[in-house]
């Protein structure tokens, strides 16, 4: 005998499984992982219009942007099917066998008051191969040609000077068109050369370049040390330490106008001084009470406030975006750990357990996870964790890894390593699957600091 | 113990009927039995005119006589005949009446044997109906049941088939499931920056499979950028030829969530 409830429930059971069948549902599919790659993309080279030699390129300094944040792998120029200047020349099927999505193409002219005009736009050449180039959408009750296979198209009037500048920029609105997150192609980094003694006189230089290396302005020369720049978060100033008198003093300086202004003098260490978010403080390391240990400062009144008070090694501060907490690295627990500190209750809490020793910590923007060097098995490297915890992710393969400090759009970490027994900078994205390499300059390289975003 | 008073009644008059027929009987046994008288006809000698005469006269005397005699004989004959006659009437009609009655009694009782026959009949057709209906009803709720359950086999058995068509469909539907994840996920090129970001794009397929439409349904537009290139890119998508396993796959919600 058939027990009709069971039955029942059976049918009711089944109606249940196979109701999303049943039901003239979607297929649902959820992708939460991609490929572990770069997005082709093109960059055709822009057409120059006018009479003479261009006085700078603008599509190799994308091309180089957008290979070196790793997201991206242009088409190399000889492999391109056509070299178009405009949208209304694009073959888009051609495009899209190259595998490259999107392609930017534009031109160059010159204009009667001896600057120049560029052009450019973005295609979606896959979308662009669905409409023919010729979507259409209502506006106002009027079906209009959309292009919405345009992703952007954009023209300015720049100076001759301006070419290199104006590549970053372009490279901004590509990058965060297609990644969402804005690019920081038009940030810079300050760092310190050390260069041989024995042909330099002023041997440490503290510079300013373009983030990749390039346009590299000296902001300071000294015969004496000068270490640990950082930018004031309005871009406009460092905060650094020098020994020019022959004992670590911290100063700011004002990039544009080289003013600068002494901050402390105090016995001992005069160290690690960091912006607060607004600008307003500087968080330091000052022994003057006998211990190293974290203060701040108010800038305007010189007023500091003590903010660790322990017999062992409290330096290296770091700000979090709110700029309620500091991160510091200190030995209170035998090896260096990265500690956080309320700076209202003055709690403190130690937030790595992880690896021999974990120092110079630094938040990213988005102030979920902190980067920092690790030392695992004698090896320093640049390393990920979150800040409320979790596991240490190791991001770089490179030796003696120091000094991390990250894009304003968190994606990259600038830090210095030792190549070919030189100190030198590389890039590395916050999740560590690109890495890049800057051109190694005449000297030993150090105390990278990314700018905030400056324009 | 109580006596039909009607059949009491009827007891009693058939008592008065059979004894009056018995005494009847009595009387018309004797004038049968009684014998006839002879007398001697010729006894003289001589004869004389007178003494013919008076012969004669006495002759024609006895003669009379005779005759008289005879007829009172006949007439006593006769009126035993017709008493007898009579009675024999009389018993015929008593009888008829005795066999009327008898006849109406036992018509009476016929009927009535008759009606309480019918009765019963009627009474054991009424049970037999009763049972008939209720043997009639208690089958029709075997055979109910027995529906019911070759019903619910039947549904079970359906819902058996339906069970391993569905679940052949699902695996189908899953298999090209995968395959599609793994043909647009090869395009889908993860970047930190969309970390956290959604798109959600609908595909709309042709029974060869080929793309026919892809929406953006909502998300963040440079994941959606990407997400619909992986879709274009494919062009064509793997479908199956089984109509029903197209169904499934013919109307895509995709999502990509890095």
């Amino acid at each position: 005998m058939i027990d009709i409830r069971k039955v029942a429930q059976g049918v009711v059971l089944m109606c249940g499984l196979f109701a999303p069948l049943l039901a003239n549902a979607a297929l649902e599919i959820v992708i939460t992982e991609g490929v572990d790659s770069a997005r082709p993309v093109a960059i055709v080279p822009f057409k120059w219009k006018g009479s003479g030699a261009l006085p700078g390129e603008i599509s190799d300094v994308i091309n180089a942007d957008l290979r070196r944040s790793g997201k991206f792998n242009p088409v190399n120029t000889a492999n391109m099917p056509q070299y178009p200047s405009t949208d209304s020349e694009v073959n888009y099927s051609a495009w899209a066998s190259t595998g490259a999505d999107t392609i930017v193409v534009g031109s160059i002219s010159d204009t009667p008051s001896g600057q120049y005009e560029v052009k450019f736009e973005i295609i979606d050449v896959l979308r662009a191969q669905v409409t023919n180039g010729k979507s259409k959408s209502l506006q106002n009750g009027n079906l209009v040609l959309s292009e919405d296979h345009i992703i952007d198209s954009r023209k300015a009037i720049i100076n001759a000077q301006d070419f290199r500048q104006h590549g970053h920029r372009i490279s901004d609105v590509i990058y965060e068109k297609l990644t969402g997150t804005r690019g920081a192609f038009l940030t810079r980094i300050a760092y310190v050369i050390v260069r041989d003694s024995k042909v330099y006189d002023l041997p440490f230089q503290l510079v300013i370049a373009d983030y990749d290396g390039e346009n590299e302005t000296r902001l300071l020369s000294s015969p004496e040390p000068l270490m640990s720049p950082s930018w004031s978060p309005d871009g406009e100033s460092l905060a650094y330490v020098s020994f020019e008198n022959r004992r670590p003093q911290i100063y700011i300086q004002n990039i544009y106008t080289t003013k600068r202004t002494k901050l402390t003098d105090f016995p001992g260490i005069n160290g690690s001084p960091v912006f607060s978010p607004d600008g307003k403080q500087l968080a330091m390391v000052l022994s003057k009470d006998g211990n190293s240990e974290i203060y701040t400062m108010d800038i305007a009144s010189k007023q500091l406030r003590r903010i660790t008070r322990n017999r062992n090694i409290d330096t290296e501060p770091s700000w979090t975006p709110d700029g309620k907490s500091l991160l510091f690295t200190s030995e209170r627990g035998g090896k260096p750990q990265i500690y956080r500190v309320n700076l209202e209750t003055g709690k403190i809490r130690r937030q790595t357990f992880e690896g021999e020793m974990n120092l110079g910590a630094t938040i990213a923007p988005d102030g979920q996870d902190m980067v920092l060097v690790n030392r695992t098995r004698g090896k320093y490297h640049i390393a990920k964790q979150a800040l409320e915890g979790g596991a240490i992710q190791v991001l770089t393969r490179t030796d003696l890894d120091e000094s991390p400090s990250i894009a304003p759009n968190g994606s990259m970490i600038i830090y210095s390593t030792l190549y070919n027994g030189t100190q030198v900078l590389s890039l590395v994205s916050l999740d560590g699957r690109f890495k890049a390499r800057l051109p190694a300059a005449n000297g030993q390289v150090k105390s990278p600091s990314w700018s905030p975003y400056l324009f | 113990m109580k006596f039909d008073p009607a059949l009491a009644k009827s007891f009693g008059l058939h008592s008065v009927i059979i004894a009056l027929l018995l005494i009847s009987v009595n009387f018309t046994a004797d004038p049968i039995a009684m014998p006839v008288q002879n007398v001697p006809v010729i006894e003289a000698t001589f004869i004389d005119a007178q003494a013919i005469a008076d012969k004669k006269k006495e002759d024609e005397r006895i003669l009379a006589e005779q005759k008289r005699i005879e007829d009172q004989k006949r007439a006593q004959q006769r009126k035993a005949a017709d008493a007898k006659r009579r009675a024999e009437a009389k018993r015929k009609a008593e009888k008829a009446a005795k066999d009327k009655r008898l006849k109406e009694q036992k018509r009476q009782q016929e009927l009535k044997r008759k009606a309480a026959q019918e009765a019963k009949r009627k009474r054991e057709l009424e049970e037999a109906n009763k049972r008939k209906a209720e043997a009639a009803k208690k089958q029709k709720e075997l055979d109910r049941l027995q529906e019911e359950q070759l019903e619910a086999e039947r549904r079970e058995q359906a819902a058996r088939r339906n069970q391993q068509r569905n679940q052949q469909i699902l695996n189908d539907v899953e298999r090209y499931r995968a395959e599609i994840y793994s043909r647009i996920q090869r395009h889908i090129i993860d970047d930190p920056a969309f970390k956290g970001k959604e798109c959600r794009l609908n595909i709309k397929l042709a029974s060869t499979g080929l793309v026919i439409k892809v929406s953006t349904l909502g998300g963040d537009p440079a994941l959606c950028r990407v997400a619909e290139n992986a879709v274009v890119r494919e062009e064509k998508l793997p479908v199956s030829d089984d109509p029903a396993v197209y169904e499934k796959l013919k109307n895509i919600n995709l999502t990509v969530k890095l």
